[in-house]
């Protein structure tokens, strides 16, 4: 996504699962996989890629709550 | 197991809640200790990165030849690829790693890419060129009213109509602007690991504030597993929310590494480390209120931006206002998105952002109505978020009182001047989550008497090894002395990343859970040794005896020469929310300011700065007050130095060396006071932590000192002469 279109990105839908390699700060806190669910407050809405480790995952493009979700081309379903 | 996990009974602890040194501080003051920059095993390399010199562009093309050709040069390896479009300025392209730093330096010149300029965007302070850029979010919106909307009524108009009516009928009416500017992270070690293969095994040495979670993180991109390598921080150089991920340059370094099958360094130069390594997001705010006659808010109606850099997000709507939840709210947040480096959790995500956009409001409701701000904050108490009207109540009498508020107080701007000097008071109220999260610790006692506590946790400053040593020798009776602490290696039990003020209460709560049940078997053993029952038993002096019958007793060394051959090992583990009463979480804190200000340089000076904190129960007051001193001068140093200069054309940023990136010295400090609050209700609560939240208040703190000496609002932080004297200029105009 280019970055003059991320204005355009859409709200989560509840409930839709992340990808398997989405990383947060909270995630290592709390060891939950979804921290904005578990607890908001030790999070700080920074995410990374743990097969990049940068904000911009394999397909060089943003890493984010709201888009590595099953739509993406590198896209790891959790269990 | 030990029958129910408990802290001691107030004022029967030996060492918990006394001030003790750190165990490890002769060996950090005198060098003894090893940071990761200090790791250099035998044939080691160094290794630099090439940051983007542009703010946005797409790469053409790298050519990394000319880099390998350098006399010294090992290895040149890319970052990017063509095609790879850059968001910031510092991200990286390829690292070079060789001999020597000068070797390195020749390498990083020598590389070759072609560049393709794309658009720039920098200027988060400014919300109509972001829109007018498109370069703005989903606006994020909340509204709470106390009178319920008809069923049948549009909520935004009639939410715009009951808004309208609230501020018509308040007695007063504050109408501001105030915003907090991007600050960078500045560790003093900057990120950064050395690897080293053993192999097809990694060890890395790698400055970070999450040991147990970082394994993993390299495993995964060099097709490993976690259980393949083995991360290993004794000390780390600061970390304050920016070191939780591995990051693309060290598994780059692990890659190089592997390849020449030596050890590779790669720590990150200031400049890169201030570019890419992580910031706070800036926050700006419109916000009208209007309040009663006392200052009491009944009405808040506000919209604030800001940047997260080139990740989409912003302050919080959750801090806005900052503890204070008047009943009717509404709230729009808009992100901006930039050509800058990401933020990272910076100390209190959100928190000191809220703060400062919102409690300055608080305090321009009493220099409009010439109120002094401490009624005005005291009257807003019923209305704070948290239920902690007393304890702030208490912490605001005990702040006053360290300050001398009430002789010193005198309205906004209405002083007595030395010249072109005048002077204010200013103060802020703060909070925070903090407790305990998921930690193991591992208890091992010797039959010679010996005691290991080991977990996978690390010292990002809170005093961590000493805290566990003391949870440790005051269970088994023991000096400070007696126990050896191990942390700080992700093979040893799995404890919590070091972030959201929850280190002290997740090691103590694992640690005394394994403690108190490694206590129990030694005294099974002694209770039979002794013909007695086991619940008779204290440990206390370095001995196990019968309470209240110091007769019947063994030595600490004779309890453990009943273990037989060999050492008996207990694992204490904590998860979340599993309450026995060790911890819990939510404190508040209050802060007061001194200043003085130069109207004629817009210099402002810190006369006294007081900072009173509840943290539930402290484990080492010395290493608490360690961590609220720390604060101060962190939270000085954004009020009035730090600030992150972006050049707005090009996106480059300006001030990115440790010389320009303006810090405090020690004159621009002045007198620090500290007091923990903690009445038997605190300490009965168990331990909370306190990383984060002194760090909150200061830059609404010294923002209202600063407005109440000139009584006029210098209404962006950080509070820069010129920003000053442009305050004073257009107060001058109006």
């Amino acid at each position: 996504m280019a970055i003059e279109n991320l204005h355009t990105l859409p709200d989560a839908e509840a409930g839709q699962a992340s990808c398997r390699h989405l990383r947060s700060k909270g995630m290592f806190i709390t060891g939950c996989a979804n921290p904005a669910v578990e607890d908001g407050q030790v999070g700080d809405g920074h995410c990374w890629c743990n097969l990049t480790q940068h904000v911009l995952g394999p397909d060089d493009d943003f890493v984010e709550r709201r888009i590595c979700t099953s739509g993406r081309s590198c896209f790891v379903a959790t269990i | 197991m030990a029958k129910k996990y408990s802290w001691p009974e107030r004022g029967t602890a030996s060492l918990i809640g006394k001030p003790h040194d750190r165990i490890d501080g002769m060996a950090k003051a005198t060098g003894v200790a090893k940071y990761t920059y200090d790791v250099a095993p035998e044939r080691m390399l160094l290794a630099r990165v090439l940051g983007c010199p542009h703010a946005h562009c797409k790469i053409k093309s790298i050519d990394l030849s000319g880099a390998e050709k350098v006399p010294g040069v090992v290895k040149a390896m890319a970052m990017k690829v063509e095609g790879n479009e850059v968001r910031w300025e510092g991200d990286p392209i390829a690292a070079v790693a060789g001999e020597s730093e000068a070797a390195v330096a020749e390498g990083l010149k020598a590389i070759k890419v072609e560049y393709e300029a794309l658009d720039i965007f920098v200027k988060d302070e400014d919300l109509a060129a972001a829109e007018a850029a498109k370069r703005t979010g989903k606006p994020a919106k909340n509204t709470q009213l106390e009178k319920e909307a008809p069923d049948d009524a549009d909520e935004e108009k009639f939410a715009d109509e009951e808004i309208a009516r609230l501020l018509k009928e308040s007695d007063v009416v504050v109408e501001g602007h105030y915003g907090i500017d991007v600050i960078t992270h500045m560790c003093l070690e900057p990120h950064g690991a050395t690897c080293q293969w053993d192999g097809d095994k990694l060890n890395a040495y790698l400055s970070t504030q999450n040991v147990s979670g970082t394994a993993g993180q390299f495993a995964t991109p060099l097709g490993l597993t976690a259980g393949d390598v083995t991360v290993i921080c004794d000390f780390i150089g600061g970390g304050f929310g920016s070191k939780f991920q591995v990051d693309n340059f060290n598994v780059t370094a692990a890659k190089i590494a592997k390849e020449v099958g030596r050890p590779v360094k790669l720590m990150l130069d200031r400049d890169i480390e201030l570019k890419t390594a992580g910031c706070r997001p800036s926050g700006y705010i419109n916000v009208k209120i209007g309040a009663d006659k006392n200052g009491v808010v009944k009405v808040w109606d506000s919209e604030h931006w800001g940047t997260f850099g080139a990740t989409l997000g912003g302050v919080d709507q959750g801090v806005i206002p900052y503890v204070f939840n008047p009943k009717n709210r509404r709230r729009r947040a808009i992100p901006i998105i930039t050509n800058a480096s990401p933020s990272r959790a910076w100390r209190a995500p959100n928190h000191p952002q809220g703060s400062a956009m919102t409690q300055v409001a608080y305090d321009d409701i009493a220099g409009k109505l010439g109120l002094d701000s401490y009624d005005v904050f005291l009257r807003n108490l019923p209305t704070v978020s948290n239920e902690k009207q007393e304890i702030y109540k208490a912490e605001m009498e005990i702040a006053a009182k360290l300050m001398d508020w009430k002789a010193k107080w005198h309205a906004h701007g209405k002083g007595p001047a030395k010249g072109s000097v005048v002077s204010g008071l200013g103060m802020a109220i703060h909070t925070w989550g903090g407790g305990g999260q998921p930690s193991n610790t591992n208890i091992t006692i010797h039959p010679d008497g010996a005691v290991e506590a080991t977990l996978g946790s690390q010292d990002l400053g809170t005093g961590t090894r000493t805290v566990i040593a003391l949870v440790t020798a005051e269970t088994f009776g023991l000096p400070l002395s007696a126990v050896k602490v191990n942390i700080g290696s992700s093979k040893y039990p799995p404890s919590a990343a070091s972030g959201g003020s929850v280190t002290i209460a997740s090691v103590s709560e694992s640690t005394r859970r394994a403690a108190q049940d490694a206590l129990r078997q030694v005294n099974d053993l002694v209770a039979k040794k002794l013909g007695v029952e086991a619940d008779t038993l204290v440990a206390k002096d370095g001995k196990i005896s019968v309470e209240g019958d110091a007769k019947k007793s063994l030595s600490w060394k004779d309890a453990c020469s009943l273990l037989g051959m060999m050492p008996l090992e207990v694992k204490g583990e904590f998860k979340r929310r599993d309450d026995q009463g060790l911890s819990s979480s939510q404190v508040g804190g209050v802060q007061m300011a001194e200043v003085e200000v130069d109207k004629d340089t817009g210099v402002v000076r810190m006369r006294k700065f007081v900072m009173v904190q509840d943290m539930g129960l402290v484990i080492n007051p010395k290493t608490a007050k360690s961590q609220m001193y720390g604060a101060a001068i962190m939270g000085i140093s954004y009020a009035l130095f730090e600030q992150r200069i972006m050049d707005p054309t090009t996106g480059v940023f300006l001030n990115a060396e440790i010389a320009d990136y303006k810090l405090p010295r020690l004159g621009d400090i002045g007198e620090i006071v500290v007091e923990i609050y903690e009445p038997d209700s605190e300490y009965n609560r168990g331990v909370v932590g306190l990383g984060e939240p002194p760090v909150i208040s200061p830059g609404a703190t010294i923002s209202n000192a600063v407005c109440n000496a000139l009584g006029v609002r210098v209404p962006v932080l950080p509070l820069t002469p010129k920003r000053v004297l442009d305050a004073l200029a257009k107060a001058r105009k109006v």
